[in-house]
């Protein structure tokens, strides 16, 4: 018992050991992870570092409408004079909280439906398959954008409604691994021995067949982003006058031509912000994926 | 012929999803209380305007009925009437899919041009600079918001440097002086067949920022996949027997390595193909392209349901027969795969 | 040995490839300076241009009721026509007309040798077929009739309204909607689809040549049988191009591509104030925007002075010189200048947010303390009606009180005000212009009490029973004795203003860039939006 600990301990080192190597050779992971403390250092103590934070919380001052960028407003003021370097700043706040709920709410969903039907197998197995199958055969930003529609535009909703057409990935990825982990001796041997269905789902398959899942969800993140700011772009998700960054390029777009500082900056934070997303997902996968790994010895 | 009888029964198999996918978007988008008919009747209407509309079409009969009358509709090739255009839904849809196919087509060449030759070069140099660099470009292809970089695009070859046109498919000028004759929708291939050099020149202006702004998710795509599979390709044992025999490392690269490692590259971008009709619909908005996912998103914003649900049924088909293709397609190439 | 297994063969093919390669090249780049754009056609052509898309959606004359009527009030013609000069109705169609002691006969003498654009002849049978065809049809502002009861053809050239109850036929025959007559004959031939391939059949000096909805693109030719003749100035053809992007309209502008634009935005338009190639020609318009206030239960606005601290709040002058860059001017009332029943006397509040905070105390909220959030909706995409609400929100938080800002698409916002009482909204961003000059449809389609299935813009809920009676005389009453109206109508809003039914901000000047060549282009407030195609024509200094 105990050697079989001590085994899975230098299992375990040599798994955090690769994936330093791994870190230390692609330049790219560590860049995407410096981008990423540093966002959420910002999006912490963003009311500290925002020069004009009440900018960020509902005052206009119309007045001092399109200022160029200077060193008083280091992204220049938008329509209503505001400052835009603030309101990017808290703007962080809402990417990341929206980036994270969608992606735990689709696994909420999507996890357990997969993991049940693929170890229950059988016609429950079917029928969460089939759903899922309609389910992805949608046009998924369309669906996204009628949930939207919907549901009324807020930033709650468009969690909703990204969510709702994410979750079937999930289901597919967990459905798989829970087909795979079944046939193992560990789950034969908790049949045998009489343990519930319920108790083998969730103590044995769910916590065996969630790393290839969170590894796709880490790789989600960004586009979770993306997706949600397309949404605000449209109008359809975050309302004035929040400072999310997909709302302020769609706002700034509308004066693109006469100054483009307004469009221009947002549009950097959520592509630095799903860059960084991005650049750890894919050094995660890296990590992970056992035929890269084999390719690395 | 079992391949015959595997197509046939895959093609069947979309009745039923048409109709279930029909029967959940017509309920979603009928459900809401957002009324259309506000758009239909005109912006001062009476109440009695709206309600007498709303007999007139049918709005005022069950929900059942209604989808009923929609399916009758469908199997007479009638989609219903958009409440924004005022037009047969199905004449819209011929008019907005040509230019969405033409956008997507080309930036689907773009990302494969592009994206092949970058991926190859990423495999080949594994972890060195043009590795990272490449990669780099890719993941920043796939990050960057498409309504941003097409901004960017706009400001730089509009504005500032003033060589490009800012959006749209044609100038104005040139659709009345030199008229495209429409044979397949494409103004790109029309311009070119007719002899029509004015129209092309200007078509193939507007296209370039909008096709390319499109093309850089293929391209992040393309060159991910490709460095996978030419890294895996590469470790292959013909592939050490061909180097074995003295073949020239460049053939061995691009023309037996690739071979193989082009399929699931081909596979994914054929695959997102109906993905993409309907996903350029940022890309169509701040170009202006008068294409499907322009059309698509302004008439989810008005609630204008018959236009949803006839282009949701649209991009349904295009997702299952894309599906089709490349289950075909993969099973031809590869032996092992058998279609059943 | 091993050049046998894996034969080279790609070599030829891969120079064939770089030869037609090449070339291709190079035709397209010689193509691309060879060919130059072609000379300007010999013919006078007009080009005007349109920000947006979906311009032209009504296009059978039974049914407009848009921004069709930016081209169609060049095709088609009414009996009458509102001169925004002399603020006068004047004889189009109609030379001269009389209206009997109660108001319920109006007999119109109608003009002769008219021709429709199909080549029939003009006469008393088609005004009655056409308006006859609009009330059966129910659709458009085709309820600008509700009054008549039946039509008579007097003679060939004289017809006779007799009317359900009185109203001023004249003012209401200059609508620019559905109001204009058209071939009977044809009409029955060819139906109702047939406009909407972009056909006419009108009386005007244009008519529609081509209507291409998928380059959103319409053609207008002149007229040669125009009643009204033509001197050679005008334009033989008329190039009208919907375009989405400000930004294109405005280059083609600055390149003299396009003569006229509705509008661009304000920012652009302060930018080519330089550009001595472009006139920006302004016009005090009919078009304003307020704020209905939610006057019923359970919304907290239901207290009158809540609803008129509020309405000190809002900073009128920042919001004409910031949001329309002064082309806007604080409102009289819900009745802008220039029309019936407008009053320069009438009070207005102003941004005071001392007086705000004595009403809020004076109201129960001291501070608005215990006063729930209020809900304002509008119309998403809508700039100015988003910096209202984001500056109002900030003014509003100075006194205490918290704005809920919903930005929601239209049909949304519509169907949300007309929804239960508790799902309704507190304030309604909205804009008004009126269907005919009069002042009534102001005065009934906001205020008028209504039953609540039947609530569509009377966003305020607003309930009383004295107001309505006042209204609906005084529409009564202005055929035939206008200042009697214009008291009636200024006693209404003296109620809708002490009752703080609504927010009054502003309304609108319309500013129109232009090319300086441009000559004859006058904005008339009757109708919005229309080019006066007919009048106008280029000249070069």
């Amino acid at each position: 018992m105990l050697k079989c600990l001590k085994e899975k301990r230098i299992a375990q080192l040599k798994e955090l050991q690769l994936a330093l190597h791994l870190i230390k050779k692609g330049p790219l992971t560590l860049t995407g992870l410096i981008i990423m403390g540093l966002l959420i250092l910002v999006a912490i103590f963003a009311p500290y570092i925002a020069p004009y934070p009440q900018d960020a919380l509902g005052a206009a001052s119309p007045e001092n409408k399109f200022e160029l960028p200077s060193r008083e407003h280091l992204f220049g003021t938008d329509e209503l004079g505001r400052d835009i370097f603030s309101r990017v700043l808290f703007g962080t706040r809402i990417s990341f909280k929206i980036a994270i709920v969608v992606v735990l709410l689709a696994l909420l969903i999507g996890l357990p439906l997969g993991v049940i039907g693929g170890f229950l197998g059988g016609k429950i197995d079917e029928l969460i398959m089939r759903l899922t199958d309609i389910f992805l055969s949608f046009p998924s930003v369309l669906l996204a954008l009628i949930i939207c529609v919907i549901l009324g535009p807020s930033i709650d909703n468009v969690m909703i409604a990204i969510a709702i057409s994410w979750w079937p990935w999930y289901t597919r990825i967990a459905h798989a691994q829970a087909v795979s982990i079944r046939e193992r001796p560990f789950i034969e041997a908790a049949k045998a021995v009489g343990i519930s269905k319920t108790k083998i789902i969730f103590r044995h398959i769910m916590p065996n067949s969630l790393t290839p899942v969170l590894v796709q969800a880490t790789m989600d993140l960004g586009s979770v982003l993306l997706t949600s700011s397309a949404l605000s772009f449209l109008g359809l998700g975050a309302q004035p006058p929040q400072p999310e960054w997909g709302l302020m390029t769609y706002i700034g777009h509308g004066y693109l031509f006469t100054s483009w500082w307004c469009s221009t900056f947002p549009g950097l934070a959520i592509f630095v912000a799903a860059l960084a997303f991005n650049l750890l997902g894919d050094g995660l996968r890296d990590v992970l994926d056992p035929r890269t790994r084999r390719l690395l010895r | 012929m079992g391949v015959k009888h595997y197509i046939i029964r895959r093609l069947l198999l979309l009745i039923p999803i048409f109709f279930i996918v029909s029967l959940i978007t017509f309920v979603v988008v009928r459900v809401v209380p957002a009324d259309p008919l506000i758009l239909w009747v005109g912006p001062h209407a009476t109440a009695e305007q709206i309600n007498r509309a709303r007999i007139e079409l049918g709005l005022d009969k069950p929900l059942y009925e209604q989808y009923y009358r929609y399916i009758v509709g469908i199997f007479h090739g009638n989609l219903g009437i958009s409440f924004i255009t005022h037009r047969p839904v199905s004449t819209d849809i011929m008019t907005f899919l040509p230019a969405s196919l033409e956008l997507v087509t080309t930036a689907m060449i773009i990302g494969l041009v592009v994206g092949l030759p970058l991926g190859v070069i990423s495999a080949k140099r594994k972890d060195k600079i043009e590795d990272h660099s490449s990669r780099l470009m890719a993941i920043g292809g796939v990050s960057l918001p498409t309504f941003w970089i097409g901004m960017l695009l706009q400001l730089l070859f509009f504005k500032y440097i003033g060589i490009l046109p800012v959006c749209g498919r044609l100038s104005w000028a040139v659709k009345v002086s030199y008229p495209i004759t429409h044979i397949t929708g494409f103004y790109l291939i029309d311009s070119l067949i007719t002899g029509n050099w004015v129209a092309f020149q200007d078509a193939a202006a507007h296209t370039i920022l909008p096709a390319l702004t499109l093309a850089l998710y293929p391209i992040g795509l393309v060159v991910r996949m490709t460095r996978t599979c030419m890294l895996e390709v590469l470790g292959e044992d013909y592939i050490r027997a061909a180097r074995a025999y003295g073949i020239p490392e460049k053939v061995v690269t691009y023309t037996y390595a690739l071979k193989n490692a082009i399929t699931p590259s081909l596979t994914t971008l054929v695959l997102s193909f109906g993905y993409s009709l309907t996903g350029a619909f940022l890309v169509e908005l701040i170009f202006n392209w008068p294409g499907l996912g322009w059309y698509a998103s302004k008439a989810t914003i008005g609630m204008d349901y018959t236009a949803i649900v006839g282009v949701t049924l649209l991009i349904t088909l295009f997702y299952v027969l894309a599906n089709l293709v490349v289950d075909v397609i993969q099973a031809y190439l590869d032996p092992r795969i058998v279609l059943k | 040995m091993s050049k046998k297994v894996f034969p080279q063969k790609k070599a030829v093919t891969k120079i064939q490839a770089v030869i037609i390669a090449v070339i291709i090249v190079v035709a397209v780049v010689l193509g691309w300076f060879l060919i130059k754009p072609p000379a300007p056609a010999e013919e006078k052509v007009g080009v005007f241009a349109w920000v947006g898309s979906d311009v032209w959606v009504f296009w059978d004359p039974g049914e407009t009721f848009s921004n069709e009527i930016s081209i169609l009030n060049s095709v088609y013609e009414g009996l009458t026509h509102w001169d925004s000069v002399s603020k006068t109705v004047k004889p189009l169609l109609a030379t001269s007309w009389s209206v009997s002691e109660d108001v319920m006969h109006w007999t119109f003498h109608l003009r002769e040798g008219v021709k429709f654009h199909c080549g029939h002849k003009f006469n008393a049978s088609t005004v009655k077929y056409s308006i006859e065809r609009n009330i059966e049809g129910g659709k458009g502002a085709s309820y600008i009739w509700a009054c008549v009861d039946n039509i008579e053809i007097l003679d060939e050239y004289t017809v006779r309204f007799n009317l359900q109850y009185p109203a001023p036929l004249d003012v209401i025959a200059c609508a620019g909607y559905c109001s204009h007559p058209y071939c009977p004959i044809c009409t029955e031939e060819h139906g109702h689809d047939w406009f909407y391939e972009g056909h006419d059949l009108g009386t005007g000096p244009y008519y529609v040549e081509k209507y291409d909805k998928a380059e959103e693109l319409v053609v207008l030719r002149k007229f040669d049988d125009y009643w009204g003749g033509w001197t050679g100035k005008e334009f033989d053809k008329v190039l009208m191009y919907a375009i989405p992007a400000a930004s294109t309209v405005r280059m083609m502008l600055e390149n003299g591509e396009v003569f006229l634009v509705d509008h661009l935005p304000f920012e652009m338009v302060k930018d080519m104030e330089k550009n001595p190639k472009i006139r920006i020609q302004t016009a005090p318009s009919w078009q304003n925007m307020f704020g209905l206030l939610n006057t019923q239960e359970p919304s907290p606005l239901s207290n009158k002075l809540l609803r008129k601290a509020i309405s000190y709040a809002v900073p009128y002058e920042v919001c004409c010189s910031e949001i329309r860059y002064g082309y806007a001017t604080q409102s009289h009332g819900i009745i802008p200048a220039g029309i019936l029943g407008h009053s320069d006397t009438l009070p207005q509040y102003n941004y005071n947010l001392t007086k705000a905070r004595e009403l809020l105390a004076q109201a129960g909220y001291p501070d608005g303390e215990d006063l729930e959030p209020l809900v304002l909706t509008y119309n998403a995409g809508d700039e100015d009606e988003r910096k209202f609400a984001e500056i109002y929100k900030a003014e509003l938080a100075k006194i205490g009180v918290t704005l809920d800002i919903k930005a929601m698409t239209w049909t949304a916002q519509m169907a949300k005000a007309a929804g239960p009482p508790e799902e309704r909204q507190d304030i309604f961003l909205f804009y008004w212009w009126p269907d005919y000059p009069d002042p009534y449809s102001w005065m009934l389609s906001m205020f008028h009490s209504v039953a609540p299935e039947d609530i569509v813009f009377e966003c305020a809920y607003y309930d009383n029973p004295y107001y309505d009676d006042l209204i609906d005389e005084a529409y009564k009453v202005t055929g035939i004795d206008p200042a009697k109206a214009q008291e009636m109508y200024e006693e209404a809003q003296r109620i809708l203003i002490e009752d703080a039914a609504a927010l009054f901000i502003y309304d609108w000047t319309y500013v129109r860039p232009m090319r300086v060549e441009l000559k004859g282009y006058i904005d008339n407030p009757a109708y919005p939006n229309a080019f006066n195609l007919y009048d106008m024509y280029w000249e070069e200094k």
